[in-house]
Protein backbone atom coordinates (compact mmCIF):
# COMPACT_ATOMS: atom_id res chain seq x y z
CA UNK A 1 0.00 0.00 0.00
CA UNK A 2 0.94 3.72 -0.72
CA UNK A 3 0.53 4.58 2.96
CA UNK A 4 4.32 3.73 3.53
CA UNK A 5 5.20 6.41 0.94
CA UNK A 6 2.94 8.80 2.18
CA UNK A 7 3.93 8.36 5.68
CA UNK A 8 3.76 11.35 8.76
CA UNK A 9 7.32 11.89 8.74
CA UNK A 10 7.88 12.05 5.06
CA UNK A 11 4.61 14.41 4.68
CA UNK A 12 5.90 16.72 7.77
CA UNK A 13 9.34 17.35 5.12
CA UNK A 14 7.48 17.80 2.45
CA UNK A 15 5.51 20.75 4.14
CA UNK A 16 8.98 21.95 5.97
CA UNK A 17 8.97 25.85 4.86
CA UNK A 18 12.02 25.37 2.44
CA UNK A 19 14.22 28.20 4.43
CA UNK A 20 15.38 30.12 1.01
CA UNK A 21 13.95 29.79 -2.31
CA UNK A 22 16.96 31.33 -3.86
CA UNK A 23 20.69 32.43 -3.21
CA UNK A 24 21.10 35.75 -5.02
CA UNK A 25 24.87 35.56 -6.50
CA UNK A 26 24.50 32.11 -5.95
CA UNK A 27 27.67 30.09 -7.59
CA UNK A 28 25.83 27.25 -9.48
CA UNK A 29 22.19 27.33 -10.42
CA UNK A 30 20.76 23.92 -11.25
CA UNK A 31 17.39 23.62 -13.14
CA UNK A 32 16.04 19.79 -13.58
CA UNK A 33 13.47 18.09 -14.95
CA UNK A 34 11.65 14.81 -14.76
CA UNK A 35 9.83 14.50 -18.34
CA UNK A 36 7.99 11.35 -17.02
CA UNK A 37 5.62 13.20 -13.98
CA UNK A 38 6.74 17.30 -14.91
CA UNK A 39 8.93 17.31 -11.64
CA UNK A 40 11.05 20.03 -11.81
CA UNK A 41 14.17 21.19 -9.76
CA UNK A 42 15.76 24.03 -9.25
CA UNK A 43 19.12 24.59 -6.74
CA UNK A 44 21.17 27.57 -5.87
CA UNK A 45 24.38 27.06 -4.19
CA UNK A 46 27.00 28.91 -2.54
CA UNK A 47 30.22 27.08 -2.52
CA UNK A 48 33.51 27.93 -0.41
CA UNK A 49 36.30 26.25 0.20
CA UNK A 50 35.20 23.07 -1.49
CA UNK A 51 32.28 22.75 0.66
CA UNK A 52 28.58 23.91 0.00
CA UNK A 53 28.24 26.76 2.39
CA UNK A 54 24.67 27.50 1.44
CA UNK A 55 21.61 25.92 -0.91
CA UNK A 56 18.38 27.07 -1.43
CA UNK A 57 15.63 25.60 -3.83
CA UNK A 58 12.64 25.48 -5.70
CA UNK A 59 10.46 22.53 -6.58
CA UNK A 60 7.90 22.12 -8.52
CA UNK A 61 6.87 18.58 -8.11
CA UNK A 62 5.41 15.85 -5.63
CA UNK A 63 5.22 14.93 -2.42
CA UNK A 64 8.33 12.78 -2.14
CA UNK A 65 10.10 15.22 -4.85
CA UNK A 66 10.03 18.07 -1.83
CA UNK A 67 10.55 15.56 0.91
CA UNK A 68 13.69 15.04 -0.50
CA UNK A 69 14.66 18.44 -1.61
CA UNK A 70 14.01 19.87 1.94
CA UNK A 71 15.77 16.70 3.23
CA UNK A 72 18.84 17.81 1.26
CA UNK A 73 18.98 21.40 2.63
CA UNK A 74 18.90 20.58 6.30
CA UNK A 75 21.87 17.97 5.51
CA UNK A 76 23.85 20.12 3.11
CA UNK A 77 25.17 23.24 4.55
CA UNK A 78 29.23 22.34 5.00
CA UNK A 79 29.01 19.17 3.22
CA UNK A 80 32.57 18.99 0.94
CA UNK A 81 31.44 18.26 -2.99
CA UNK A 82 33.99 15.45 -3.01
CA UNK A 83 30.74 13.80 -0.39
CA UNK A 84 28.31 14.43 -2.86
CA UNK A 85 29.04 11.56 -5.10
CA UNK A 86 29.01 8.94 -2.28
CA UNK A 87 25.10 10.55 -0.89
CA UNK A 88 23.80 10.54 -4.30
CA UNK A 89 25.19 6.75 -4.78
CA UNK A 90 23.57 5.94 -1.32
CA UNK A 91 20.53 7.63 -2.14
CA UNK A 92 20.19 4.93 -5.24
CA UNK A 93 21.36 1.91 -3.61
CA UNK A 94 19.18 2.69 -0.88
CA UNK A 95 15.63 2.80 -3.44
CA UNK A 96 17.54 -0.49 -5.27
CA UNK A 97 16.77 -1.51 -1.85
CA UNK A 98 20.19 -1.43 -0.54
CA UNK A 99 22.76 -0.80 2.49
CA UNK A 100 21.98 1.12 5.63
CA UNK A 101 21.98 5.09 4.58
CA UNK A 102 23.66 5.55 8.43
CA UNK A 103 26.75 5.00 5.54
CA UNK A 104 26.72 8.40 5.30
CA UNK A 105 27.27 10.62 8.26
CA UNK A 106 24.38 12.75 8.87
CA UNK A 107 22.35 11.64 5.80
CA UNK A 108 21.03 8.72 8.50
CA UNK A 109 17.40 10.79 7.39
CA UNK A 110 17.51 9.30 3.99
CA UNK A 111 16.28 5.69 5.69
CA UNK A 112 12.77 8.09 4.97
CA UNK A 113 12.80 7.20 1.46
CA UNK A 114 13.15 3.43 1.98
CA UNK A 115 9.74 2.10 0.94
CA UNK A 116 10.10 3.78 -2.35
CA UNK A 117 12.31 1.02 -3.03
CA UNK A 118 8.73 -0.90 -3.82
CA UNK A 119 7.81 1.51 -6.06
CA UNK A 120 9.98 2.13 -9.18
CA UNK A 121 8.13 4.72 -10.85
CA UNK A 122 8.69 7.20 -8.07
CA UNK A 123 12.59 6.62 -7.64
CA UNK A 124 13.35 9.30 -9.92
CA UNK A 125 11.28 11.62 -7.67
CA UNK A 126 13.35 11.19 -4.74
CA UNK A 127 16.90 11.00 -6.88
CA UNK A 128 15.85 14.34 -8.89
CA UNK A 129 17.05 16.60 -6.04
CA UNK A 130 20.04 14.83 -5.48
CA UNK A 131 21.02 14.67 -9.45
CA UNK A 132 21.14 18.67 -9.09
CA UNK A 133 23.63 18.23 -6.17
CA UNK A 134 25.66 16.20 -8.43
CA UNK A 135 25.48 19.00 -11.18
CA UNK A 136 26.43 21.36 -8.95
CA UNK A 137 29.53 19.56 -8.00
CA UNK A 138 29.96 19.05 -11.76
CA UNK A 139 29.69 22.63 -13.03
CA UNK A 140 32.01 24.06 -10.36
CA UNK A 141 34.88 21.34 -11.22
CA UNK A 142 34.43 22.43 -14.78
CA UNK A 143 34.46 26.35 -13.72
CA UNK A 144 37.80 25.92 -12.26
CA UNK A 145 39.01 23.71 -15.14
CA UNK B 1 0.08 19.52 -29.56
CA UNK B 2 1.31 16.36 -28.51
CA UNK B 3 5.21 16.28 -28.63
CA UNK B 4 4.84 14.21 -31.73
CA UNK B 5 3.03 16.54 -33.57
CA UNK B 6 5.38 19.10 -32.44
CA UNK B 7 9.02 17.97 -32.00
CA UNK B 8 9.24 16.46 -36.44
CA UNK B 9 8.08 20.10 -37.60
CA UNK B 10 10.52 21.85 -34.96
CA UNK B 11 13.30 19.91 -36.68
CA UNK B 12 12.28 20.35 -40.12
CA UNK B 13 12.15 24.26 -39.85
CA UNK B 14 15.93 24.18 -37.93
CA UNK B 15 17.09 22.16 -40.89
CA UNK B 16 15.46 24.10 -43.88
CA UNK B 17 15.44 27.35 -41.88
CA UNK B 18 11.84 27.49 -42.36
CA UNK B 19 10.42 29.79 -38.98
CA UNK B 20 8.34 27.87 -36.53
CA UNK B 21 5.49 29.77 -35.24
CA UNK B 22 2.75 27.96 -32.85
CA UNK B 23 -1.24 28.90 -32.02
CA UNK B 24 -1.97 30.38 -28.56
CA UNK B 25 -3.53 28.68 -26.43
CA UNK B 26 -6.19 30.50 -24.02
CA UNK B 27 -6.33 30.16 -20.32
CA UNK B 28 -7.92 27.02 -20.39
CA UNK B 29 -5.36 25.50 -22.67
CA UNK B 30 -7.85 25.54 -26.09
CA UNK B 31 -6.69 26.48 -29.47
CA UNK B 32 -7.41 29.98 -30.25
CA UNK B 33 -8.13 29.39 -33.57
CA UNK B 34 -9.22 32.90 -33.80
CA UNK B 35 -5.98 33.78 -33.96
CA UNK B 36 -4.75 31.70 -36.71
CA UNK B 37 -5.66 34.08 -39.59
CA UNK B 38 -2.90 36.92 -38.15
CA UNK B 39 -0.21 33.76 -38.13
CA UNK B 40 -0.76 33.05 -41.39
CA UNK B 41 0.06 34.78 -45.00
CA UNK B 42 1.28 33.50 -49.01
CA UNK B 43 4.56 32.38 -46.99
CA UNK B 44 3.01 29.77 -44.91
CA UNK B 45 3.76 26.40 -45.83
CA UNK B 46 2.34 23.99 -43.12
CA UNK B 47 -0.49 24.17 -41.01
CA UNK B 48 -0.19 21.53 -38.09
CA UNK B 49 -2.64 20.98 -36.04
CA UNK B 50 -4.48 18.47 -33.58
CA UNK B 51 -8.41 17.28 -33.69
CA UNK B 52 -8.67 16.73 -30.28
CA UNK B 53 -6.24 17.52 -27.60
CA UNK B 54 -4.73 14.72 -25.22
CA UNK B 55 -4.56 17.50 -22.60
CA UNK B 56 -7.43 19.39 -22.90
CA UNK B 57 -9.91 17.22 -24.43
CA UNK B 58 -10.72 20.35 -26.68
CA UNK B 59 -11.74 19.77 -30.30
CA UNK B 60 -10.69 21.48 -33.07
CA UNK B 61 -13.02 23.10 -35.59
CA UNK B 62 -11.07 21.67 -38.96
CA UNK B 63 -13.76 23.85 -40.84
CA UNK B 64 -12.66 27.39 -39.78
CA UNK B 65 -9.28 25.77 -39.86
CA UNK B 66 -9.53 24.61 -43.60
CA UNK B 67 -11.23 27.71 -44.50
CA UNK B 68 -8.42 30.14 -43.02
CA UNK B 69 -6.02 27.52 -44.88
CA UNK B 70 -6.91 27.44 -48.26
CA UNK B 71 -6.23 30.68 -49.45
CA UNK B 72 -2.58 30.86 -48.46
CA UNK B 73 -2.42 27.69 -50.29
CA UNK B 74 -0.90 25.94 -47.19
CA UNK B 75 -1.02 22.11 -46.52
CA UNK B 76 -3.26 21.33 -44.00
CA UNK B 77 -1.57 18.15 -41.67
CA UNK B 78 -4.55 17.09 -38.77
CA UNK B 79 -3.39 14.72 -35.49
CA UNK B 80 -5.98 12.77 -35.03
CA UNK B 81 -4.40 10.54 -32.72
CA UNK B 82 -7.23 11.58 -29.89
CA UNK B 83 -9.68 11.93 -31.96
CA UNK B 84 -10.35 8.62 -34.16
CA UNK B 85 -11.18 6.28 -31.65
CA UNK B 86 -14.11 8.63 -30.67
CA UNK B 87 -15.41 8.58 -34.04
CA UNK B 88 -16.72 7.44 -36.74
CA UNK B 89 -14.43 10.48 -39.11
CA UNK B 90 -15.24 10.71 -42.37
CA UNK B 91 -11.99 12.17 -43.42
CA UNK B 92 -12.44 12.88 -47.09
CA UNK B 93 -14.85 16.14 -45.73
CA UNK B 94 -12.55 17.59 -43.08
CA UNK B 95 -10.78 19.79 -45.57
CA UNK B 96 -7.43 18.43 -44.52
CA UNK B 97 -4.60 17.26 -47.01
CA UNK B 98 -3.08 14.80 -44.38
CA UNK B 99 -4.53 12.96 -41.84
CA UNK B 100 -2.56 11.04 -39.06
CA UNK B 101 -3.85 8.61 -35.92
CA UNK B 102 -2.46 6.05 -33.54
CA UNK B 103 -2.91 2.18 -33.88
CA UNK B 104 -2.92 1.99 -30.15
CA UNK B 105 -5.24 4.91 -29.37
CA UNK B 106 -8.02 2.95 -31.45
CA UNK B 107 -7.56 -0.55 -29.08
CA UNK B 108 -5.55 -1.48 -31.49
CA UNK B 109 -1.66 -3.12 -31.41
CA UNK B 110 1.47 -0.30 -31.24
CA UNK B 111 4.01 0.56 -33.70
CA UNK B 112 1.70 1.18 -36.15
CA UNK B 113 -0.82 3.64 -37.52
CA UNK B 114 -2.74 5.14 -40.37
CA UNK B 115 -1.96 8.25 -42.67
CA UNK B 116 -4.19 9.12 -44.61
CA UNK B 117 -3.65 11.78 -47.56
CA UNK B 118 -5.98 13.41 -50.20
CA UNK B 119 -5.24 12.60 -53.51
CA UNK B 120 -3.21 15.42 -54.87
CA UNK B 121 -1.48 16.01 -52.05
CA UNK B 122 -0.67 12.24 -51.33
CA UNK B 123 0.32 12.60 -54.91
CA UNK B 124 3.02 15.93 -54.34
CA UNK B 125 4.88 13.88 -51.62
CA UNK B 126 8.30 12.22 -52.45
CA UNK B 127 9.18 8.52 -50.82
CA UNK B 128 11.03 9.53 -48.02
CA UNK B 129 12.55 6.09 -47.80
CA UNK B 130 13.39 3.75 -50.10
CA UNK B 131 13.59 -0.11 -49.76
CA UNK B 132 11.89 -3.12 -51.27
CA UNK B 133 8.38 -3.27 -52.07
CA UNK B 134 8.00 0.43 -53.44
CA UNK B 135 9.93 0.60 -56.74
CA UNK B 136 8.51 0.21 -60.07
CA UNK B 137 11.87 -0.39 -61.49
CA UNK B 138 15.54 -0.16 -60.45
CA UNK B 139 18.70 -0.29 -62.83
CA UNK B 140 22.38 0.66 -62.04
CA UNK B 141 21.19 4.03 -63.88
CA UNK B 142 18.05 5.17 -62.26
CA UNK B 143 15.25 4.23 -60.37
CA UNK B 144 11.54 4.84 -60.03
CA UNK B 145 8.88 4.15 -57.74
CA UNK B 146 5.58 3.59 -57.27
CA UNK B 147 2.40 6.13 -56.57
CA UNK B 148 0.36 7.38 -54.38
CA UNK B 149 0.68 5.71 -50.73
CA UNK B 150 3.17 2.36 -51.92
CA UNK B 151 6.09 5.11 -53.10
CA UNK B 152 5.83 5.53 -48.97
CA UNK B 153 6.05 1.83 -47.73
CA UNK B 154 9.62 1.23 -48.05
CA UNK B 155 10.48 -2.56 -46.40
CA UNK B 156 8.30 -5.05 -44.88
CA UNK B 157 5.28 -3.69 -43.58
CA UNK B 158 4.41 -4.85 -39.75
CA UNK B 159 2.21 -7.19 -40.90
CA UNK B 160 0.80 -8.38 -38.12
CA UNK B 161 0.44 -4.76 -36.61
CA UNK B 162 -1.49 -3.42 -39.62
CA UNK B 163 -3.78 -6.90 -39.66
CA UNK B 164 -4.48 -6.08 -35.71
CA UNK B 165 -5.34 -2.15 -36.45
CA UNK B 166 -7.60 -3.20 -39.40
CA UNK B 167 -9.13 -5.66 -37.16
CA UNK B 168 -9.92 -3.17 -34.20
CA UNK B 169 -10.97 -0.37 -36.50
CA UNK B 170 -13.31 -2.73 -37.82
CA UNK B 171 -14.56 -3.39 -34.13
CA UNK B 172 -14.86 -0.08 -33.33
CA UNK B 173 -16.80 0.64 -36.85
CA UNK B 174 -19.48 -2.23 -35.52
CA UNK B 175 -20.16 -0.50 -32.34
CA UNK B 176 -23.10 1.48 -31.72
CA UNK B 177 -21.65 4.78 -32.38
CA UNK B 178 -24.45 7.11 -31.35
CA UNK B 179 -24.71 4.81 -28.22
CA UNK B 180 -20.78 5.44 -27.38
CA UNK B 181 -20.78 8.96 -28.13
CA UNK B 182 -23.91 9.53 -26.32
CA UNK B 183 -22.22 7.47 -23.12
CA UNK B 184 -19.08 9.31 -23.30
CA UNK B 185 -20.47 12.21 -23.20
CA UNK B 186 -23.15 11.88 -20.21
CA UNK B 187 -19.81 10.27 -18.13
CA UNK B 188 -17.42 13.01 -19.13
CA UNK B 189 -20.47 15.65 -18.15
CA UNK B 190 -21.25 13.84 -14.92
CA UNK B 191 -16.84 14.23 -13.99
CA UNK B 192 -16.41 17.41 -15.26
CA UNK B 193 -20.07 18.87 -12.93
CA UNK B 194 -18.73 17.10 -9.87
CA UNK B 195 -15.03 18.54 -10.32
CA UNK B 196 -15.95 21.67 -11.42
CA UNK B 197 -18.06 21.88 -7.83
CA UNK B 198 -14.56 21.21 -5.75
CA UNK B 199 -12.72 23.05 -4.01
CA UNK B 200 -9.19 23.70 -5.56
CA UNK B 201 -9.83 22.09 -9.04
CA UNK B 202 -8.55 24.07 -11.84
CA UNK B 203 -10.09 22.40 -14.78
CA UNK B 204 -8.60 22.52 -18.52
CA UNK B 205 -10.32 22.47 -21.46
CA UNK B 206 -13.71 23.40 -22.28
CA UNK B 207 -16.80 24.13 -19.79
CA UNK B 208 -19.00 21.58 -18.89
CA UNK B 209 -22.04 21.31 -21.30
CA UNK B 210 -19.19 22.28 -24.21
CA UNK B 211 -18.23 20.35 -26.98
CA UNK B 212 -15.32 18.01 -25.76
CA UNK B 213 -13.46 14.80 -25.94
CA UNK B 214 -14.38 12.19 -23.26
CA UNK B 215 -11.15 13.17 -21.29
CA UNK B 216 -10.99 15.55 -18.34
CA UNK B 217 -7.29 16.96 -17.13
CA UNK B 218 -7.50 18.84 -14.09
CA UNK B 219 -4.98 20.31 -11.12
CA UNK B 220 -5.10 19.77 -7.65
CA UNK B 221 -4.61 22.49 -5.27
CA UNK B 222 -1.82 21.23 -3.07
CA UNK B 223 -1.69 17.89 -4.84
CA UNK B 224 0.67 16.39 -7.06
CA UNK B 225 -0.80 14.84 -10.57
CA UNK B 226 1.88 12.17 -9.67
CA UNK B 227 1.21 11.56 -6.14
CA UNK B 228 -3.09 11.45 -6.97
CA UNK B 229 -2.12 8.73 -9.89
CA UNK B 230 0.02 6.35 -7.42
CA UNK B 231 -3.32 6.67 -4.48
CA UNK B 232 -5.62 6.15 -6.92
CA UNK B 233 -3.92 3.73 -8.24
CA UNK B 234 -4.39 1.62 -5.16
CA UNK B 235 -7.97 1.72 -5.91
CA UNK B 236 -8.31 0.39 -9.07
CA UNK B 237 -8.64 3.69 -10.72
CA UNK B 238 -6.14 4.36 -13.37
CA UNK B 239 -5.45 8.06 -14.56
CA UNK B 240 -2.27 9.31 -16.11
CA UNK B 241 -0.13 12.32 -13.73
CA UNK B 242 2.05 14.42 -15.54
CA UNK B 243 2.67 16.64 -19.04
CA UNK B 244 1.05 14.48 -21.15
CA UNK B 245 4.16 14.84 -23.76
CA UNK B 246 2.92 18.60 -24.06
CA UNK B 247 5.56 20.42 -22.56
CA UNK B 248 4.79 23.80 -24.19
CA UNK B 249 1.14 23.61 -23.67
CA UNK B 250 2.12 22.97 -19.69
CA UNK B 251 4.54 25.84 -19.95
CA UNK B 252 1.82 28.16 -21.54
CA UNK B 253 -0.87 27.64 -18.69
CA UNK B 254 2.18 28.10 -16.07
CA UNK B 255 1.98 24.16 -15.13
CA UNK B 256 4.01 20.96 -14.85
CA UNK B 257 1.80 18.55 -14.95
CA UNK B 258 -2.07 17.79 -14.50
CA UNK B 259 -3.79 14.54 -13.93
CA UNK B 260 -6.21 12.91 -16.82
CA UNK B 261 -8.68 10.90 -16.60
CA UNK B 262 -9.64 9.51 -20.22
CA UNK B 263 -13.08 7.95 -20.28
CA UNK B 264 -13.69 5.36 -23.34
CA UNK B 265 -16.46 3.26 -24.33
CA UNK B 266 -15.99 0.21 -21.34
CA UNK B 267 -16.59 2.99 -19.23
CA UNK B 268 -19.47 3.23 -16.90
CA UNK B 269 -21.42 5.38 -14.17
CA UNK B 270 -19.61 2.92 -11.57
CA UNK B 271 -15.85 4.17 -12.86
CA UNK B 272 -16.88 7.50 -12.89
CA UNK B 273 -18.16 7.20 -8.58
CA UNK B 274 -14.83 4.97 -7.93
CA UNK B 275 -12.70 8.20 -9.40
CA UNK B 276 -14.53 10.86 -7.66
CA UNK B 277 -14.30 8.64 -4.21
CA UNK B 278 -10.78 7.90 -5.11
CA UNK B 279 -9.73 11.63 -4.91
CA UNK B 280 -11.26 11.72 -1.49
CA UNK B 281 -9.27 9.11 -0.52
CA UNK B 282 -5.86 10.77 -2.21
CA UNK B 283 -6.70 14.21 -0.56
CA UNK B 284 -7.06 12.60 2.86
CA UNK B 285 -3.97 10.97 2.32
CA UNK B 286 -1.53 13.20 1.26
CA UNK B 287 -3.68 16.32 3.87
Amino acid sequence: MSSALYQAEIKRLARLECPRYSLPDSDHSITLDNPLCGDRVTMDFHIQDGRISAQAHRVRGCLLCRASANLIAGAIPGTPLSDLGAIKDCAVKLLQGGPDPSLVSGWEALALFQPVANYKSRHECVLLPFRALISAAEQHRNSKG
Amino acid sequence: EHHSAFLPWQRICKRTGAMFRTIPVDTRGCIEVDALGALMNDRTRILVITHASNVTGAITDLSIVSALTRPCGAILVVDGAQMAQHGPIDVKSLGVDFYALSGHKCYGPTGVGVLWGAGASLARLPAYSVGGGMVERVTVEASSFQHSNLKLEAGTPPIGQAIGLGIALEWLMEQDQEAKQHQEKYLVDKLLQALWERPGVRLLGPEPGQERLPLCSFDLENCHPHDISQLLDEKAVAVRGGDHCAQPLMNALGLTATTRASLALFNDESDVDALLNGLDYAIGELA
